[in-house]
């Protein structure tokens, strides 16, 4: 008897214990990929209403993470949290309806979400607000809206917001016309290392448009959004070096090899072709097996 | 009901005096460019009254030309995406060759018109009859038709794409405009 009292002692312990571990134990496992253990913290984190045990259940159910794709289930948690009022999980619903549980997109029922999570101060949700309002989810276009989150992201240095206002400044689009403001916002997101923003700003500084011309430092600019597998970029790229510009030499084989990388990208140039079925062979080998050899580096930017 | 025509420009050569002998002989819409083109020969198409879109380029070169937007050929996009890179006010419209499937996802998408190809249709009612009984946005019929063509095409199609002759010389666009005109009375 006194030893069965022990074993069952030691079964309630065993929940206690994972209890004692605290959450970052539940964040360190997750991390590592031991998502079966995680869970069993979170799980018991939940049960005491905490929000970041919502927050990683829900993030489980979205991706699959040791647990089956569950939308719903991710939906149930995240709402948890989110009416509790912390920001993450109400960005984390908002994505989610967004996107769609289901078959369609719940866009109406996301929104509101987003909004909260924007004004709270939360910088993705302030640029996704941006895109919300932009019309990307099918919502008839706000662009003073839009204007106004991209803002409030590029304020805190967020590049996409600072990409994304700077294409509203040269449209005009809820904001004033103004070449000089998207040239800024754009090299402070190429600067992040954003791509599309580095190919932007070097078609900006290469046309002298809102800055001052100049095409060494334009082809730079090109030559990193190229690096990155931007295949506008290295169609431009391409053309620059096989016309060659004012302070740039030609250099035919970078310009093929360039075009080859486009091609395969889906960008493809008839004119670069047809200078390629000219070129010499050897040369077109050579750029053939620099374009095999060629690794994009990944967006830092990313999330 | 009036129809309109949907001018393709042909991928190379002057096209300009044919477009605008073509407009000057009847009510012309628009016409579907490639990037090549510069933003001076943007400008005089748009003061001949015609909408001018660009195949195929990445949306900010719409922008960047001042033209009224994108005519793609390929599904390959979420348009609600470009909207974000277009100029404020840009028309879209997706060539769905003979996709009605493209075609529901790119009107649901916002695309402002969208494109079939008649001619390859082998059976069943004509893709822009089927469009307009379901649809708001108009459908553009992108086969080039001959006067006998347009007048069948004319009862479900609010846009008519001229013969490519059209394209040989002023005279030859004001003579193929007029007999469509005459046709389609």
């Amino acid at each position: 008897m006194k030893r069965l009292a022990l074993i069952l002692f030691l079964a309630l312990a065993g929940p206690a214990s994972a209890q004692m571990l605290g959450f970052d134990e539940a964040l360190a496992q997750y991390q590592k990929g031991n998502f079966i253990a995680a869970k069993q913290i979170a799980d018991d984190f939940a049960s005491k209403n905490d929000p970041r045990a919502y927050l990683m259940l829900g993030t489980m159910a979205q991706k699959g993470l040791g647990v089956e794709v569950d939308l719903k289930q991710a939906q149930v948690w995240f709402q948890k949290g989110a009416e509790a009022g912390d920001v993450d999980n109400q960005f984390a619903l908002a994505m989610l309806l967004l996107t769609g549980t289901g078959k369609k997109p719940l866009v109406l029922e996301g929104a509101p979400w987003l909004q909260k999570a924007a004004e709270a101060g939360n910088v993705k949700a302030q640029y996704n607000l941006g895109l919300y309002y932009a019309g990307i989810y099918g919502t008839q276009s706000d662009w003073d809206n839009a204007a106004k989150w991209f803002k409030a992201a590029a304020d805190k240095d967020n590049p996409r917001g600072q990409y994304n206002l700077a294409l509203l400044y040269l449209d005009g689009k809820g904001v004033p016309q103004d070449q000089i403001k998207a040239a800024e916002l754009f090299s402070k997101a190429a600067v992040q290392g954003l791509p599309e923003a580095a190919l932007e700003y070097g078609v900006q500084v290469y046309r002298g448009e809102g800055v001052q011309a100049d095409p060494v430092t334009a082809v730079k600019w090109l030559l990193v959004a190229a690096q990155h597998g931007n295949p506008v970029a290295m169609n431009r790229i391409a053309r620059v070096l096989a016309l060659g510009v004012p302070g740039v030499e030609k250099d035919p084989i970078e310009a093929m090899k360039w075009n080859f990388l486009a091609k395969q990208a889906g960008r493809g140039d008839v004119e670069l072709d047809s200078a390629t079925e000219r070129a010499d062979p050897t040369l077109v080998a050579q750029a053939k097996q620099r374009a095999a050899e060629f690794k994009a580096t990944p967006d830092p930017t990313a999330e | 009901m009036a129809q309109r025509y949907f001018l393709m420009a042909p991928a190379t050569g002057d096209y300009f005096a044919c477009a605008k002998a073509a407009c000057a002989a009847g009510d012309c819409a628009s016409i579907v460019v490639n990037e090549q083109i510069t933003i001076e020969q943007v400008r005089g198409l748009q003061e001949l009254g015609l909408a001018v879109l660009i195949a195929d380029c990445e949306p900010r070169i719409v922008s960047r030309l001042k033209a009224d937007g994108l005519h793609l050929t390929k599904a390959e996009h979420n348009l609600l995406d470009l909207r974000m890179s277009l100029p404020k006010d840009a028309m879209i419209g997706l060539d769905c060759g003979t996709s009605r499937h493209n075609a529901m996802e790119a009107a649901e998408q916002g695309a402002d018109y969208v494109g079939f190809h008649q001619k390859a249709q082998t059976t069943g009612e004509p893709l822009v009859k089927w469009w307009n009984e379901l649809a708001e946005i108009p459908a553009v019929p992108l086969d080039v038709v001959s006067p006998a063509e347009a007048i069948i095409l004319a009862k479900h199609a609010d846009f008519i794409r001229p013969s490519d002759e059209m394209w040989q010389s002023a005279e030859a666009a004001t003579q193929i405009i007029m007999e469509l005109n005459a046709k389609l009375k």
